[in-house]
């Protein structure tokens, strides 16, 4: 039975005509043309697909839209503010921490989470915050550097 | 086998030290800059085959075989077409009899056309829907009638007198030019590649020391973040068929598609803008390319086809199960006297690219060491399994795992320091390898020394700290896929000095196109910010060769160095004509056209090129580079009668060292440091090649303790997603200590050549198992190292 439901992404209001088993990540990808999440697993255990639901990460490949009505949704897309990019893609950015990029937003979108609880963290702290999404490429190694850059930063 | 005169001759010397000379005289090449396509990643804007959008769009999905061996006797696809929304439905009986890419060979057919299906996850069938929803419920309405036959999983099944055949004949090239000959297969032997160099037997004879094992490596995946995907787009209005691809061989998958759908070259076009990752898996022109194609023409709209991560594990072509048998013979003093090989090859249902793969992992490791003998049998056998090609290796992971291994067991017997073995032995520059190779720079020796010095070898061995290391040598790019070897590049000065760079090599996330443009910035002055790399598109950039075997940071890069002459001499013509100077007295200096006799007379490039623009009626400057090389007629066909030859221009050489510790309760193993030391030729994007260094090491943690597809007793992949094939997390990354050897290298621009993959390819699995033994004295032969083998080892030893 199709319905049509209210999402709130990025600081802006949709209103979609979904299906109730549609995920957040096909609303996101296919119905609002919002690609910048990622589709790499069918089971939730790659990350790329991660956005934010009141700030905190989520895999929207397991999400069903219909969940998060009336919630914050934040996705790559959302994270720079006026054209000025984010502490995080800007590090990202400078410190090599992006090759092919495919896990590029699932990750920073985690460290930003990750960050805004954890402003100071240690380096076995960003590892075990990150664990949760692949990257093939880096070897996470700069990927690590970056959110340690981030977090300077963004504490101040 | 040493014949220095014949290798290093005059033009080699003089264009090393030309090199040499302006080592560290760069403003941009061998620095940091942040990647040119960074900023798209970073906000999400890039865009990936499935973020390609078109009106219209239907969505594919492909119907898989479930059993790795059977007949198709009927497909009944009546309810799947009578289902509403779907658009075509394709199967072997309504599609051409064509067949799939492969080196000298035809023996994949396009969805099963033969009438028989070879391995668990094979095409079938394939629909275009409305949507994905639909899709998926047309292809649970193909009926399929299979008749299923025993199926051989392994390479001992298959070489059983009495072994189902997975082929009984198939196409095998005979002659020039693309003539077919059909070819009986015997005993399930896909082919098989035997050679001797030098003379293997007295070598033997001479040794006062012989090692001989067998090992065995399972088999991995490249795991690249992003699955395998085609958008097709057939025009009817134009009769023109666009795809868009995730591949590292956009000019391939024209090439093969073109010719096997009938299309000529004007009106097909292959674009391809982000991919996210294919370490030598995403290769060539493939089941996918055509199925979406042909559901784009039989429908007149384009399709969409995204593989599942469960179809990505099932198709993709991984790095493959092998056994290696191979025989050590040395003097006393630790020179290696000869080599023997027998490796059988688990090669799945089709050949694909595996002649030239099996060709090269025995070449490579003829150029590692100098061994004046050599003696190597390789036996590709046919099994009822996904076809193997290639992952960051075409062969050589399991050879170096092999022949690294036995090095170690080598100097054991000599009573003699491993790395010093391997010093004794270590390929130099000027050599000729077993094989022909001609090495033209080689720093092997340089990077044994200095990882053993980073690391505190002598120290930490004396103290029986769990400390071993490993070599492995990879190309810089080879001739023997077509003949050709080289790289077009075009560099187009814009009216305002900015630049455009076609160029025929893909980007896949390992950083070719950043490569090019900090050379364009280097040569011509111009910012980063100022460069555009153009997205690979048949309709605009040179055809290429592909981006493997590590060749396109030379390739390409020369190409585009070659270019960029070209826009020099160009632009100076134009300003010889605006200052009203002699070409000959005009000198090109960082963007700037200064005369040589007066002084005060120069412009900027931007004048210049707006000028020719404006005023040399709209003749824009634009740079053609081809690179061109030694021995570039020189080619090294599967089908070479002798295989003898240099099938590549430059070799580049690494050593890792592992530090690890092992809890004997648990077997668990945690490494505590790795060192790399990488002679890749003079560093041009010093970031990037670390990112590498560091992604290829994690990965060989991977193959080493956690990675192996796991096939089950119907033959299909038991471990088909992430969460059952474990690949390395950000809490397994060590530290990582990364050591550039800059050896110079006369066949490319700024002596550079391939880097950043060998910990990945070869040295990490070996090292760790050289480790383990010097300190627990247990030595694994077969991939992964586990804790379960790590125990059983230590029990076995502890009964004795």
């Amino acid at each position: 039975m199709r319905q049509k439901i209210t999402l709130k992404i990025n600081g802006e209001v949709y209103e979609v005509d979904i299906s109730p088993d549609e995920t957040l990540q096909e609303v996101l990808r296919e119905r609002l043309g919002l690609t910048g999440t990622k589709h790499g697993c069918d089971d939730g255990k790659c990350g790329a697909c991660t956005v934010l639901v009141d700030g905190k990460p989520v895999r929207s490949c397991l999400t069903l839209a219909n969940s998060v009505k009336g919630k914050e949704i934040t996705t790559i897309e959302g994270l720079a503010v006026n054209g000025e990019l984010h502490p995080l893609q800007r590090a990202f950015m400078d410190h090599g921490a992006i090759q092919c990029g495919f896990c590029t937003p699932g990750m920073i979108l985690v460290a930003k989470a990750f960050l805004e609880e954890t402003p100071n963290p240690t380096e076995e702290e960003i590892k075990e915050a990150i664990s949760g999404n692949i990257c093939r490429c880096t070897g996470y190694v700069k990927i690590i550097d970056a959110i340690k850059a981030a977090a300077k930063e963004m504490a101040g | 086998m040493q014949k220095k005169k014949e290798v290093m001759t005059k033009e080699v010397k003089e264009k090393i030290q030309y090199w040499k000379e302006r080592k560290d005289s760069y403003d941009v090449i061998g620095n940091k800059c942040v990647r040119v396509d960074a900023k798209s990643k970073a906000t999400g804007k890039a865009i990936y085959v499935e973020d390609v959008i078109l009106t219209g769009m239907l969505h594919g999905k492909i119907l898989r075989s479930p059993y790795s061996h059977a007949k198709i006797l009927n497909i009944d696809i009546s309810k799947a077409e009578a289902l509403p929304g779907v658009k075509a439905v394709l199967t072997g009986r309504n599609v051409p009899h064509i067949f799939m890419a492969a080196i000298d060979v035809k023996d994949e057919p396009l969805l099963a056309w033969d009438g028989k299906v070879r391995f668990v996850g094979q095409e079938v069938a394939a629909v275009a829907a409305v949507d994905k929803r639909t899709a998926e419920e047309a292809i649970k309405l193909i009926k399929v009638d299979y008749d299923v036959l025993p199926g051989v999983h392994s390479v001992e099944e298959a070489v059983r007198p009495d072994a189902p055949k997975v082929h009984e004949e198939i196409l095998e090239l005979k002659d020039d030019p693309d003539i077919f000959g059909t070819m009986k297969v015997e005993n399930n032997v896909a082919f098989d590649i035997k050679y001797d160099r030098g003379d293997p037997d007295k070598g033997f004879a001479e040794a006062d020391v012989i090692v001989e094992d067998e090992f065995l490596y399972k088999n991995v995946v490249a795991a690249y973040m992003e699955p395998d995907g085609c958008v097709a787009d057939f025009d009817i209005g134009s009769d023109k068929l666009t795809l868009w691809i995730s591949s590292q061989w956009p000019s391939n998958v024209k090439d093969v598609v073109s010719r096997n759908l009938g299309f000529t070259d004007n009106k097909i076009r292959v674009i391809q803008n982000a991919v996210g990752g294919a370490f030598g898996s995403k290769f060539t022109a493939n089941q996918l390319h055509h199925i979406t194609a042909l559901l784009s023409m039989r429908t007149g709209r384009p399709v969409k086809t995204i593989l599942s991560r469960t179809e990505d594990f099932l198709t993709v072509r991984s790095r493959g199960d092998m056994k290696i048998w191979m025989k050590l013979g040395a003097k006393k003093d630790g020179t290696v006297t000869a080599e023997q090989t027998r490796i059988l090859v688990d090669n799945g249902a089709f050949q694909y690219i595996n002649r030239r793969r099996s060709l090269h992992q025995l070449e490579r490791n003829d150029a590692m060491y100098r061994f004046p003998s050599v003696r190597h049998e390789v036996k590709n056998i046919y099994t009822n399994k996904t076809p193997v090609g290639t992952y960051r290796s075409f062969g050589d992971a399991q050879m170096s795992w092999a022949r690294e291994s036995l090095m170690d067991m080598l100097s054991e017997k000599l009573s003699m320091d491993p790395s010093d073995l391997r010093l004794k032995n270590a390929t130099q520059t000027g050599d000729i390898t077993a094989n022909g190779w001609l090495i033209k720079s080689c720093g092997l020796s340089e990077c044994i020394d200095k990882v053993r010095n980073a690391i505190g070898w002598t120290e930490k061995r004396k103290n029986k700290k769990a400390l071993g290391l490993a070599s492995t040598c990879h190309e810089t790019d080879d001739r023997s896929a077509d003949g050709f070897c080289g790289s077009v590049s075009y560099v187009k000065l814009l009216e305002d000095g900015s630049a455009q760079i076609l160029t025929g090599e893909a980007e896949y996330g390992q950083g070719a196109h950043n490569a090019v443009a900090m050379v364009v910035s280097e040569e011509l002055g111009i910012p980063l910010d100022r460069i555009d790399v153009i997205p690979q598109d048949t309709d605009r950039v040179p055809w290429g060769l592909g981006a493997t075997g590590s060749r396109v940071m030379t390739a390409a890069v020369n190409a585009t160095y070659l270019a960029c002459k070209d826009v020099k001499k160009k632009a100076i013509a134009a300003a010889s004509e605006m200052l009203n100077v002699a070409s000959e007295k005009l000198v090109f200096d960082k963007g700037n056209l200064k005369s040589s006799a007066e002084a005060g007379k120069s412009l900027k490039l931007d004048e210049v090129a707006k000028y020719a623009i404006r005023r040399r009626g709209g003749s824009m400057i634009i740079g053609t580079g081809v690179d061109e090389r030694w021995e570039t007629e020189y080619v090294l066909k599967s089908t070479h009668p002798t295989h003898y030859g240099p099938g590549v221009d430059a070799t580049y050489y690494e050593t890792t060292a592992v530090e690890l510790e092992v809890d004997e309760e648990t077997g668990e193993i945690k490494i505590l440091n790795v060192v790399v030391a990488d002679d890749c030729g003079k560093v041009i994007d010093r970031r990037q090649l670390e990112g590498q260094v560091d992604g290829a090491t994690m990965q060989g943690i991977g193959a080493a303790l956690m990675e192996e597809i796991i096939v089950d007793e119907k033959g299909a992949i038991a471990n088909a997603s992430f969460n059952d094939y474990k690949v390395p997390l950000a809490t397994n990354v060590p530290p990582i200590e990364r050591i550039f050897v800059e050896s110079i290298d006369p066949c490319f621009a700024y002596g550079c050549k391939g880097g950043g993959e060998s910990p990945g390819i070869g040295s990490v699995v070996p090292a760790i198992a050289n480790a383990l033994y010097h300190s627990l004295g247990i030595r694994i032969k077969s991939t992964p190292i586990t804790k379960e083998k790590i125990l059983k080892a230590l029990a076995e030893k502890g009964g004795e």
